[in-house]
């Protein structure tokens, strides 16, 4: 039924197998090449983009991130104006610096601290325009405010950022904060003196806000869909209203 | 994917009748679940990674939006231009050999991989941007130790049964390899994104990876390359001609049949193309629009699930329907899924308990992948079926590896477009501006997926407007001197 003979030897002429896959590499890094010749003319680039990688990489290591401080350095040498460059959003490295993006707010505190650290490094650098909006009217403030890093939000207030900016719609960083359940940035923004009763042009407040989506949360965790999906933020906008002036909306 | 239903019970239960079938295994010997247990964990190393590849070269190792889905396509581009030259390596210079050269590049090009980004920028002293070359190096010897495996445990697989028990073994091998797809999501990926969140997380899934790698190496030292099940075949085996690539193709490419087959498999490329999405472009997707803590893995182990279920279920009762019917039920399933991703989030909203436009997209992604899943599961196995049908019976191998040749071309573009659709689309921050109303349908991810639905429609209704010119249900009949038992044999190895 089987066996365990040795098989014949078999000479190996490797010349033309070596041939073909020169050839066939060769078509296929001019295509490679040419595709990424196309893509350069449509790509998205700003010259703080490896920069911005490294910050949110946050490979601290025994307080210091080497890399970046490298980075940031040359970068300074090199372009003038390299820390207030824009990207095609129009964002700055201080608006990526305060910029997360996580459903779960136990790791977004463990992100808020880490970020302290670049946040530090990138206010001391000289010329570093701290008031810039990207495309859609958004501060750094909004989006701390947004990713719910409080330190973050209060280092920043205490730089000098606008508490009450409005961006192109018409959102303070407290509304954009209670819309997404952040209650101790709301908190934070409240403690350093941001309006409670700003109104958006259709009457919304961050109290209204918390207050439609804190329902739609408590509604979907009451239904089906738990089942599959849940980031239990009922508790968290919960204390957001509580925080907040009751709505009239 | 095979559909061969070798009952050996006369169970009606799909499950009894399934597993049933595996009892033939017992008379393969030791060799053969070594080489499962070698591809089950080349493949946990596998799926892991290309569960989070884009996401790793974009957070981890500094590739820009526009790279990062590009260098995915280019791996898995060169995955399969090297398996296409190396494939009759393995029946030259020996099973254990062809294992020790795969793995070692293989995890050669892994280490460079994972480690490559901090060592060029801790220990080198480069910039990132420099650093990335060392990572791309590291991809391109990955992708060369990757090539190995495949041709390789086939080869291992198709030695190490009897020829009773090859078709089984086809069959368990294809159960293995997706049980090994679904657990990389649930059981690896997203426990060590949990442990660690953000970019090492992704380090620490690739550095897993090689960890399974570097196992699957110590069990091909045990293999013994010289046990063949059916003896016969080592002499076959030695007297195999082992015909080049480019021979091939010079030798096919005036053949009418394989005409035919090209411009089939051009008009199928819209859909396949979308099939590729899966890892370029849906990681980013998936974490911009719900959140870098969104459960990548269940998400991804999903695919597997249904093919699983439909393995043991659907696949059997398949075979009853026409080839090309199924074929472009399939592709239209899988073409039109892309719709509840392409249409705004507030569409959602008239479903109970669908209030916020995160829950909308976790709901749209969530049935987008199970329908199509269940579109590929009807297409796949018929698309490779179709293929070796078309073939002369002597060249069903040749046929199968150059029916790869659209994909070489459409690969690196489908990498430079979803590249750049992601970086104008879906950029990181979207989340944030679509919370608060300034992304437009023309600028959202949702049109992203138009363009995409676009595309792949494209592909079903081409099929049906050329039937008869250049697909047929009887592809065969243009091939003279027909050999069914022997193509269906060839069919089902490849398929494997």
């Amino acid at each position: 039924m089987n066996t365990t003979d040795k098989p014949e030897t078999r000479s190996i002429h490797w010349g033309p197998i070596v041939q073909d896959m020169v050839i066939l590499m060769a078509v296929m890094g001019v295509l490679g090449y040419l595709s990424r010749l196309v893509m350069e003319v449509f790509e998205t680039k700003a010259v703080t983009d490896s920069l911005v990688s490294l910050i949110r990489k946050e490979d601290v290591k025994d307080g210091r991130d080497l890399p970046f401080a490298r980075e940031l350095a040359d970068g300074m040498e090199k372009h003038a104006g390299f820390i207030n460059t824009r990207d095609n959003t129009g964002r700055t490295p201080l608006m990526w610096t305060v910029y997360v993006n996580f459903n779960d707010p136990v790791e977004t505190k463990k992100k808020d601290q880490t970020r302290l650290f670049y946040l530090d490094a990138l206010l001391s650098v000289p010329g570093i325009r701290m008031n810039e909006r990207d495309n859609d009217g958004f501060t750094a403030l909004h989006w701390a405010a947004w990713s719910g890093l409080p330190a973050c939000t209060e280092k920043l207030v205490k730089a000098g950022m606008d508490i009450n900016a409005t961006e192109n719609s018409g959102f303070t960083p407290l509304m954009l904060a209670a819309m997404r359940g952040n209650a101790e940035t709301v908190q934070k923004l409240l403690q350093l003196g941001a309006d409670a009763t700003r109104t958006r042009a259709n009457g919304d407040t961050a109290a209204s806000l918390a207050e439609s989506r804190g329902d739609a949360y408590h509604k979907r965790d009451s239904s089906v869909y738990t089942l599959l999906y849940s980031e239990h933020r009922d508790a968290d906008y919960g204390r957001v209203r509580k925080l907040l002036p009751p709505s009239e909306k | 994917m095979s559909d061969t239903t070798d009952t050996t019970s006369e169970s009606r239960n799909p499950l009894v009748r399934y597993f049933s079938e595996f009892g033939v295994l017992r008379e393969c010997g030791v060799n053969f679940w070594l080489t499962n247990f070698i591809q089950f964990f080349d493949g946990l190393a596998y799926f892991t990674l290309i569960i989070v590849f884009a996401l790793f070269l974009k957070n981890y190792c500094g590739f820009r939006d526009a790279d990062a889905p590009f260098w995915v396509g280019m791996y898995t581009l060169f995955l399969s231009l090297f398996v296409f030259a190396v494939g009759t390596i393995c029946d030259i210079i020996g099973l254990k050999r062809t294992y020790l050269v795969g793995f070692s590049l293989l995890i050669l090009g892994r280490l460079i991989l994972g480690l490559g980004s901090d060592f060029g920028m801790r220990l080198l002293d480069l910039s990132q941007d420099h650093s990335r070359y060392i990572v791309i190096g590291g991809i391109a010897i990955m992708s060369f130790g990757s090539a190995f495996m495949s041709p390789c445990i086939s080869t291992s697989i198709r030695r190490f049964t009897t020829l009773r028990a090859r078709p089984t073994g086809f069959n368990f091998y294809y159960l293995f390899m997706n049980i090994g797809a679904l657990l990389a999501g649930v059981a690896i990926v997203d426990p060590i994104r949990k442990w660690f969140p953000g970019p090492d997380g992704l380090q620490m899934v690739v550095n897993f990876g090689t960890c399974c790698e570097i196992i699957a190496f110590i069990f091909t030292r045990f293999v013994n390359e010289n046990f063949y099940a059916v003896p016969e075949e080592k002499i076959a085996t030695s007297k195999a001609s082992s015909r080049r690539p480019l021979q091939l193709i010079g030798e096919v490419i005036r053949e009418r049949p394989f005409q035919k087959l090209l411009i089939f498999l051009v008009l199928t490329l819209g859909v396949r193309l979308v099939f590729t999405l899966q890892f370029m472009i849906m990681p980013q997707y998936y974490t911009r629009t719900i959140g870098d803590d969104f459960q990548l893995g269940f998400m991804n182990s999903l695919n597997p699930f249904i093919i699983i279920t439909g393995l043991i279920v659907i696949i059997p009762v398949l075979k009853y329907f026409s080839t090309v019917k199924l074929m472009i039920w399939g592709m239209s399933i899988s073409a039109l899924s892309l719709i509840l991703m392409a249409i705004p989030p507030e569409c959602y909203f008239i479903f109970p308990g669908i209030d916020t436009v995160s829950q909308a997209y976790f709901v749209a992604i969530f049935l987008q992948i199970i329908i199509f899943a269940f579109g590929e599961l009807l297409f796949s196995p018929r698309f490779t079926e179709y293929v070796a049908r078309v073939a002369p019976k002597d060249k069903v191998a040749s046929y199968m590896s150059l029916s790869a040749l659209p994909m070489f071309i459409a690969k690196p573009i489908n990498g430079v477009v979803g590249g750049l659709l992601v970086s104008y689309m879906c950029y990181d921050g979207i989340a944030a501006k679509i919370d608060t109303g300034h992304v437009s349908y023309w600028c959202s991810p949702e049109f992203m997926w138009t363009i995409y639905l676009i595309l792949a429609v494209i592909s079903p209704l081409a099929i049906i407007l050329t039937k008869n010119m250049f697909v047929s249900d009887h592809p065969e009949e243009d091939v003279p001197d027909e050999d069914e038992e022997r193509k269906e044999l060839a069919t089902q190895e490849l398929q494997a």
